[in-house]
C-alpha cells in the first residue's frame, strides 16, 4: 500500500507549512532587493542647458536609459543665470548640482555652506586668458604694461600665473570688462579672460579672430573644473546615499559613453536644449570636446572618470588662500567624499 | 468788468495751469515722511523674523532680519561707502535722463510731427531690456562710470518723457488763445504757461524715476562689479552665498531710495509753494 499524502495524514501540518511558505515569500517580496525600488531625485544644472560635460552626463544618462537601468527617476532642472542652485541645494529643494571646484571651496570656507563634492569633471580649470595673435603677446610675461580684462573678480589662478612669471596685477592695467568678448576684438583690452569651453569658439568661429589662450595650469598653477556636489545633510540619509550611488553610476556610464561617442552625446543633449533660437550644435560640440579633453588625464585613466584626490583640492585651496579668495582654511575631509565614486568604479 | 491792461508779459499768471494749491509753505517735517516707511519696514522685518524662526526656514533661502541688521550696523561704513557710489551713478543717470526727456518733451509738445517721429523710437528703446544693452554700452563708452550712468539714464527717461509731454500740453486753451492774442512768443508761452503746467507732471514722473535710476545703477553694477557699488556687493555676496550681506546691501539701497523719494517730495513742495506766491512777490 502506498503511503498516504502528508496532507491527508496531517492537515494541520500542511496548513502550517503553507502558511510559513507564504509568509517567507511575502517577506522576501516586501523587503526585496533595494535596487528594485524606484528612487527619485532632483538634479539642477548650474547654468542654462548646454553641452557642458557635467550637464551632458545627465542628459545622456536620461536619454540613453542609464538612469532607468538604475531604477532612478531624475527631475532635471536648470538654474539658468540665477545661481539659485547654490541655495536650493542647501535648502534641500535640489539633491545634486554643479559648481566650479574653486567656487565650491570659496563658498564653503567663506560662508560655511556644508557642500560636499562627490565627483570631479574638469581635471583643470575652466578659465583661460585670450589674446589676439596680432597683439605680439607670446606668454603671460608679456602682459606687463598691457590692458588686461577681468570679469568682476580677478581670479586667484590669474594672480598665481602672473606670480609664476614674476609679475603681479600692479604691473598691468586691470579693467573690469563684463561678459562680452567683443572688447578683445575692439582692442579695448589686450587680454580677455575666457571660459575655455565656450568663448574661444565664439572668438575664432563667430568673430573670425586668430587668438592664443593661456591657461594657468600650463604654468604649474593647480586649477580644477566643475564638480557634482551634494549637501552634508543629504548624505545623512541612507536612502539619499543609495540615490547618489545610482546617480553616479549612471552618469559615470554616460560620461564614458560621451567620451566614446561624442556625436551621439550631442544628439542626446540636443533634446534638452532650448529650441528657440535653434541651438548651434557645432558650438555645443566644441564645448563638449573641450570639456572631455580637460576631464581626462593620467589620474582618470588609472582610476576612472570623475576621479579626484584630496591632494588636488589641497593644492587649489592653498592657491585660493594665498590670494585671499578664501577667508579661512577648509576641512577637506568634510568637503570631499569619494566613497561613492570608489563604489561605482569597483 | 474791464481788465487792467497787461504791460508786462512776465506778470502773467496762468490759472488752472496745474499748480498745487498750497497757500502756505507747508513743508512737513522730514520725519513725517521717513517714519512711516521705516515703521512699515520694521513690521515687515518682524514678520519675516517670525516666519523664518517658527517656520524653520533655511538660512540659505532667507536670512533672519536680526542677522541682517547686525551685519548692516557692524559694517555700516562699508555699505555707506558703496551706497555713495551707487548714488552717484543713480543721480548722474537721473539728471541726464530727466534733462534729455524734458527737452525732448518740450519739442514734442509743440510738434505732432516730431511726436510721431520720436515716440516710436523712445518706446523701442524703452522696451529693449537694459541687460541686453549693457555689454554694448561697455563697448561704446568704455569700462568706467559712463555705461552705468547711461543705463540709469535710459531706465529713467521714459516716465519723464511721457509725463512731461502730457504736462506741457495740459494748458487751458482759453489761456493759450489769450497769450496768442497778446502776441506772446512761443518762448513766453512756454515759460509762463506750459512749464508751470508741467511741473506737477514732472514731479509725478520724478517720484517714479528716482527709484528707477537706483535700479538702473544696481543692474549696471552687476555687470561692472569690479568698480564697486551696492550692485557689485549684492552680486559678489550672492555668489558667496552670504545672504545677510546681500540683504544688508539691499537695506542700504532702500534707505537711499527712501531718502531720494523724500527729497523729491520736499523739492516739489518747496517749488509749489514758490509758484503759489503772488507774482508781485517773486
Amino acid at each position: 500500500m502506498s503511503q498516504m499524502p502528508v496532507s491527508v495524514r496531517n492537515p494541520l501540518l500542511i496548513v502550517l507549512t503553507l502558511a510559513a511558505a507564504l509568509a517567507v515569500s511575502l517577506s522576501i517580496a516586501c523587503s526585496g532587493d533595494d535596487s528594485d525600488e524606484v528612487l527619485t531625485m532632483t538634479y539642477m544644472a548650474g547654468f542654462v542647458a548646454q553641452a557642458n560635460l557635467p550637464f551632458v552626463a545627465v542628459y545622456v544618462a536620461e536619454d540613453q536609459g542609464f538612469f532607468a537601468d538604475e531604477n532612478l527617476e531624475v527631475d532635471i532642472q536648470h538654474a539658468g543665470f540665477t545661481g539659485a542652485h547654490k541655495n536650493l541645494l542647501l535648502a534641500g529643494e535640489v539633491d545634486i548640482t554643479t559648481l566650479p571646484a574653486s567656487e565650491m571651496l570659496q563658498i564653503r570656507a567663506n560662508s560655511g555652506a556644508p557642500y560636499v563634492a562627490v565627483m570631479l569633471f574638469g581635471q583643470r580649470g575652466d578659465f583661460g586668458y585670450a589674446v589676439l595673435n596680432s597683439s605680439g603677446i607670446e606668454s603671460p610675461a608679456d602682459f606687463a604694461g598691457r590692458d588686461v580684462g577681468f570679469k568682476g573678480i580677478v581670479q586667484s589662478e590669474f594672480h598665481a600665473m602672473l606670480a609664476a612669471h614674476g609679475l603681479s596685477t600692479d604691473d598691468m592695467n586691470m579693467i573690469d570688462v563684463g561678459f562680452n568678448p567683443v572688447v578683445l576684438v575692439e582692442q579695448q583690452v589686450e587680454v580677455y579672460p575666457v571660459f575655455l569651453s565656450n568663448e574661444p569658439d565664439t572668438l575664432t568661429r563667430n568673430l573670425n579672430q586668430e587668438i592664443t589662450v593661456f591657461e594657468a595650469a600650463d604654468y604649474g598653477v593647480p586649477t580644477l573644473g566643475v564638480v557634482y556636489l551634494v549637501s552634508e545633510e543629504f548624505l545623512e540619509d541612507e536612502t539619499n546615499r543609495e540615490k547618489l550611488e545610482r546617480f553616479l553610476r549612471a552618469t559615470v556610464r554616460a560620461f564614458e559613453f560621451s567620451v566614446d561617442d561624442p556625436a551621439a552625446a550631442i544628439e542626446s543633449t540636443a533634446r534638452f536644449l532650448a529650441e528657440d533660437p535653434a541651438p548651434d550644435l557645432v558650438h555645443e560640440r566644441f564645448i563638449l570636446d573641450t570639456e572631455i579633453e580637460n576631464a581626462l588625464n593620467d589620474l582618470t585613466r588609472a582610476n576612472g572618470v570623475g576621479w579626484f584626490t584630496q591632494q588636488q583640492f589641497r593644492a587649489l585651496t592653498d592657491v585660493l588662500l594665498e590670494y585671499g579668495a578664501l577667508e579661512t582654511d577648509i576641512d577637506l575631509e568634510a568637503a570631499l567624499d569619494r566613497s561613492f565614486l570608489e563604489d561605482v568604479h569597483q | 468788468m474791464v481788465s487792467e491792461p497787461i504791460s508786462d508779459i512776465d506778470q502773467l499768471e496762468a490759472p488752472g495751469s496745474g499748480r498745487i494749491p498750497l497757500a502756505t509753505p507747508d513743508i512737513r517735517p522730514l520725519l513725517a515722511w521717513v517714519l512711516p516707511p521705516l515703521i512699515a519696514l520694521l513690521l515687515l522685518a518682524v514678520a519675516i523674523e517670525l516666519w523664518v524662526r517658527i517656520g524653520d526656514v533655511s538660512i540659505w533661502v532667507m536670512p533672519r532680519p536680526s542677522g541682517v541688521l547686525e551685519n548692516f550696523f557692524a559694517d555700516f561704513g562699508g555699505y555707506f561707502s558703496e551706497g555713495l557710489k551707487t548714488l552717484g551713478v543713480s543721480l548722474g543717470g537721473l539728471a541726464i535722463g530727466t534733462a534729455a526727456a524734458t527737452l525732448l518733451a518740450a519739442g514734442v509738445a509743440h510738434s505732432h510731427v516730431l511726436e510721431r517721429a520720436v515716440l516710436p523710437i523712445a518706446i523701442m528703446v524703452k522696451v529693449t531690456p537694459v541687460v541686453a544693452l549693457i555689454p554694448l554700452f561697455i563697448i561704446w563708452m568704455g569700462h568706467g562710470w559712463n555705461p552705468k550712468i547711461a543705463i540709469a539714464a535710459l531706465i529713467t527717461y521714459f516716465p519723464v518723457l511721457i509725463n512731461a509731454i502730457a504736462g506741457f500740453r495740459d494748458v487751458d486753451p482759453r489761456m493759450h488763445d489769450f497769450f496768442r492774442s497778446v502776441d506772446a512768443s512761443t518762448w513766453e508761452i512756454f515759460r509762463h504757461l506750459r512749464l508751470p503746467a508741467a511741473v506737477p507732471y514732472l514731479f509725478a514722473s520724478l517720484k517714479i524715476s528716482v527709484t528707477l535710476s537706483l535700479i538702473g545703477a544696481v543692474v549696471a553694477e552687476f555687470f561692472l562689479s569690479g568698480q564697486g557699488g551696492l550692485g557689485a556687493v549684492i552680486w559678489i555676496e550672492q555668489n558667496n552665498l552670504r545672504l545677510e550681506q546681500v540683504f544688508a546691501a539691499v537695506l542700504m539701497l532702500t534707505l537711499i531710495g527712501v531718502t531720494l523719494s523724500t527729497a523729491v517730495v520736499v523739492a516739489e513742495r518747496l517749488l509749489s509753494w514758490r509758484l503759489d506766491q503772488p507774482v508781485a512777490a517773486s
